[in-house]
């Protein structure tokens, strides 16, 4: 791992794709069914992301569009059916070879959305950090590992002396994800996809863990994926934003750009239905716009359009 | 406490007065709601706020009646249309539930009954509560399937064929079956994207008008309550800490922890003042 660190510090400027990248990824699921002629959902079509250390993504959309497919195929859980998934120069596709899949697991970690059923409720803290240590043959003498295992808590702001001995129901929502990001550490995390991590916290706790998240990035140079539904909270976060749609990348680009001049009618869409302070619903309940923004949103379309530098928008047609 | 300041409203739909709601254990009770007041008025959105464990969901569920032991209502009275809720006996509360109060809770999927058909769903609350025929009870389940925007076709659908919006636009559709006067509401949009969430809560907006029900609306963010609710009620352990129209509460919140709340909330675009703000705090 620390060599590879050392690689990663004596060339600082990893261009575009050269740390951690999808290239035209698309899956499809299958439903079969006995009766009827199988039918095919296609979760992605044909995404390209890419990550760089001590920077911050936010992909974000409406549930159903793709965005957690996004992530379980970048984290090596699904295998896509089209496309590449690139860390450092390497083609890495879930399940092919060991190696890489070894790679994979411990370089992309996860966290996800409920902080409640991501710990083994039977087992202790210190127990769901040391697994992970150990099956990543990261194992150190027993002393050493006791201060890896304290120096893991501290970095996610916990006491580790209090912490080590609890079990997952002792400790609040907000502690229990601090714990999920603390395991995706103890492997030697480079990148972290972070899925929904504050959408099951008190609006008071959510703030912490996104403070967390940004200073392990900036500390720890991590490359962050945040997957979020809640727009707003990109801007304090990532430095780039993706909006995605019905599995296609439909705006990308700088975050403030995104927000500011949302270009492609589903960003639009989407931002007019972040809950703003003082600005009263309009009571007409038209749904018609809605729909008719997703309808065109989820064409294919393979014109895309620059708007600003690094600011891409979709080409779509109402 | 607040009883004042809604006296010059002809009658209140709900009144809860000095309510105390304890959870009886071994070891010692645990006060969840500790002396709420407030009124509903009628065809207004009342909002309820706090993080969890704040009691709001309390509230909701001694409201409702639905409160289960060892949660134990005190002191206090509830009302509902001059009508005393804590005195009604069993039968009286089955007779009442749905036909006054009726309540939309946060998870939809746990909320309708995974083996049975919609239409089914329906049935249950109508053959609980009327005496409707068949063909009756089908005219009326298609009305309000159409009233909140779902084709009447889909009624013989089970509900994992419905997305997680439809799903919750049925369940206020059943809340809606029997035309109560006020209609609970427990986080009913907290599982569901931004998107989905404000097209409900502008169409429960249009049904208010056209049918005019009173909502108790409950949830932790404040920013959506500022902008569905008419007046909003802040809670921190128990107590009702602030009340006020929703306009004061998001332009001048008087209790440290309102404004505390506020903070916590990245606003989408934010004011220089305000980024920088948030920027210490991030």
């Amino acid at each position: 791992m620390t060599g590879m660190a050392d690689e990663h510090m004596s060339k600082p400027d990893f261009g575009q794709d050269g740390f951690f990248a999808v290239q035209g990824l698309s899956k499809t699921f299958t439903k079969k069914s006995w009766f009827q002629p199988a039918s095919h959902i296609h979760a992605l079509r044909n995404v390209s992301l890419a990550l760089s250390p001590g920077r911050a993504m936010a992909l974000v959309g409406e549930s159903g569009s793709g965005k957690s497919t996004c992530a379980k195929v970048m984290a090596g859980i699904y295998g896509p059916s089209e496309g590449r998934v690139v860390y450092r120069g390497r083609n890495l596709i879930a399940g092919k070879r060991r190696a890489d899949r070894k790679v994979l697991s411990s370089a992309i970690q996860m966290v996800f959305q409920d902080p409640f059923a991501a710990l083994n409720p039977a087992h202790t803290i210190e127990h769901h950090l040391k697994r992970p240590i150990r099956l990543h043959g990261l194992e150190q003498s027993g002393l050493d590992q006791k201060d890896r295992i304290s120096e893991l808590l501290e970095l996610v702001q916990l006491d580790p002396e209090i912490t080590r001995r609890k079990y997952p129901h002792e400790l609040s929502g907000g502690q229990r994800q601090r714990i999920n990001i603390a395991r995706a550490l103890a492997v030697g995390a480079e990148v972290i996809i972070a899925d929904e991590p504050t959408s099951m916290l008190d609006v008071s706790i959510r703030l912490d863990i996104l403070k967390l998240l940004k200073q392990l990035k900036e500390e720890k140079n991590i490359a962050l994926l945040y997957i979020t539904h809640d727009i707003a909270t990109a801007r304090y976060v990532a430095e780039e934003t993706a909006v995605i749609y019905a599995g296609q990348l439909v705006e990308w680009g700088p975050t403030a750009a995104v927000i500011d001049d949302p270009q492609h009618p589903y960003t639009q869409l989407l931002l007019a239905a972040v809950p703003q302070a003082g600005v009263p619903f309009n009571q007409s309940g038209d749904r018609s716009n809605g729909d008719r923004v997703r309808a065109a949103a989820a064409l294919d379309n393979d014109r895309i359009i620059e708007i600003s530098p690094g600011h891409f928008v979709r080409d779509c047609r109402i | 406490m607040n009883g004042q300041m809604t006296d010059s409203f002809p009658r209140p739909i709900l009144s809860v007065r000095d309510l105390c709601v304890d959870y009886v254990t071994d070891a010692a009770d645990f006060r969840a709601v500790d002396h709420v007041s407030f009124d509903i008025q009628p065809g207004e959105i009342f909002g309820l706020a706090g993080e969890s464990g704040c009691g709001k969901s309390t509230i909701a569920y001694a409201v409702t009646r639905l409160h289960q032991p060892p949660a134990l209502i005190s002191k206090g009275s509830i009302h509902l249309e001059g009508q005393d809720i804590l005195a009604l006996d069993e039968k009286a509360l089955c007779q009442w539930r749905w036909r006054e109060v009726s309540m939309v809770f946060q998870n939809a999927m746990t909320a309708l009954n995974p083996v049975i058909t919609v239409a089914e769903q329906f049935r249950d609350v109508f053959r609980a509560h009327t005496n409707m025929r068949r063909a009756e009870i089908k005219e009326r389940s298609c009305h309000l399937m159409d009233l909140v925007g779902i084709p009447p076709e889909r009624l013989n659908d089970f509900p994992h064929q419905f997305s997680g919006g439809m799903r919750q636009r049925i369940a206020i559709a059943i809340a809606l079956a029997l035309e109560p006067k006020l209609i609970v509401m427990d986080e009913p949009t907290t599982a569901l994207d931004v998107v989905v969430q404000q097209e409900i809560l502008s169409e429960v907006m249009r049904l208010r008008e056209q049918l005019g029900f009173s909502v108790l609306f409950i949830t932790h963010d404040l920013t959506l309550m500022s902008q569905f609710c008419e007046r909003i009620g802040v809670m921190l352990q128990g107590r009702l800490v602030e009340l006020n129209t929703a306009h004061a509460i998001s332009t001048a919140p008087e209790h440290d922890y309102t404004a505390s709340l506020w903070r916590s909330i990245p606003p989408l675009r934010p004011s220089l003042e305000r980024q920088k703000e948030m920027e210490v705090l991030l």
